[in-house]
């Protein structure tokens, strides 16, 4: 498996958990990983900008991804860390993504989109759009649906966001519909 | 008493998505849909709830009313809420099942609350445009959500109702 990290620069690069877990073909995918984004080892915490400092208040700044060595063995991959060209906010959006698809089926989704918002209890909220292939919604089995709506809260919680997810569904032709109207 | 059929809203909103898909769908039947998706789940824990509580052969009694209508959605939202945690608090934790609630009943939670934030934008948003896309998802929500409310174990269901009438203290 691959852990997903994002990263502060400064002295204190991460804090608490990894976002994900993913095996290492799809964290590869996921974040566009290349062997030359090797950092360091395992041993070495990777660290960016100015390391005397603490720039945590700047928010995330870097996806590393971390190559464990029973993977690295089984793959061409060297064990460490490796900083993906992707950034924070989007790496967030390709696992939110990666969590609905792999229950909706990848031939069904577009895209999703978050944007935060407020719940109807005033507490802080994720709209994810789903984004759907037309006739996707005939293709999709009830289970399914359901079976993508706690995934995305669990992968919620994984990446400690505590937000409420408040999914919609659309098409692009609806998505259109609704920019002309 | 005649209970309010859940499966019956589903069937409803099905209908109102079948019309709306004739032409351009009139906002009012896909927003309908959403909202019946909604309370076919809310309607489902009530009954679930008083069944339990007053018996399914009191259905005609008001003792059996009182226990349906002591159901609310905000108490309903926080017990979804606490069984949705990796953890059950403190205060929730004595109250539920040996070894936890089951997934079946973590995944109707979670579809209560997403279709309560749905039919919130349904009901009273003036601003949102219902697509047809999400009719149709929030009714497969909530016709899934229904059978696994149904499949889960009875000491789970027990336990969750249970919650979701009494706060505890």
């Amino acid at each position: 498996m691959a852990k997903i990290w994002p990263a502060y620069d400064g002295k204190n690069p991460t804090s608490g958990e990894c976002w994900a877990e993913l095996s290492l073909s799809d964290a590869v995918e996921l974040f566009e990983l290349t062997p030359g984004q090797f950092v360091s080892d395992l041993t070495v915490t990777p660290r960016f900008g100015d390391m005397k400092r603490d720039l945590t208040w700047a928010g995330f700044k870097q996806v590393l991804v971390e190559v464990e060595r029973g993977e690295a063995t089984k793959s061409k991959w060297k064990s460490g860390f490796y900083a993906s060209r992707i950034k924070p906010k989007e790496g967030f959006r390709r696992l939110i993504q990666h969590a609905v698809a792999t229950e909706l089926g990848s031939r069904n989704v577009v895209r999703v989109e978050c944007v935060p918002t407020v719940d109807s209890l005033g507490q802080d909220a994720l709209t994810v759009t789903v984004v759907l292939t037309p006739g996707a919604p005939g293709r999709i089995a009830d289970e399914a649906v359901l079976n993508a709506s706690v995934k995305l809260r669990d992968r919620l919680l994984e990446m400690s966001d505590y937000s409420t997810p408040i999914i919609e569904y659309a098409t692009e032709a609806e998505l259109a519909e609704d920019a002309g109207s | 008493m005649p209970a309010l059929n859940p499966d019956h809203l589903l069937d409803q909103a099905g209908r109102l998505i079948a019309r709306a898909a004739g032409g351009a769908p009139r906002q009012t039947d896909l927003r309908r849909a959403i909202s019946n998706a909604y309370y076919a789940l809310f309607h489902a824990i009530a009954l679930a709830a008083s069944d339990d509580l007053a018996g399914s052969t009191h259905r005609d009694t008001p003792r059996y009313s009182l226990v349906y209508r002591s159901v609310d959605h905000r108490s309903l939202r926080d017990v979804c809420d606490q069984v949705l945690k990796a953890k059950l608090s403190a205060k929730y934790s004595p109250y539920a099942p040996k070894g936890g609630f089951d997934a079946d009943l973590r995944a109707m939670a979670s579809a209560l609350v997403e279709l309560q934030e749905r039919r919130h934008l349904a009901d009273y948003h003036p601003g949102f445009r219902a697509k047809m896309s999400d009719a149709i998802f929030a009714v497969a929500t909530a016709r899934n959500a229904l059978s696994r409310l149904r499949g889960t174990s009875r000491a789970a269901r027990k336990a969750f109702v249970s919650l979701a009438l009494f706060s505890p203290r």
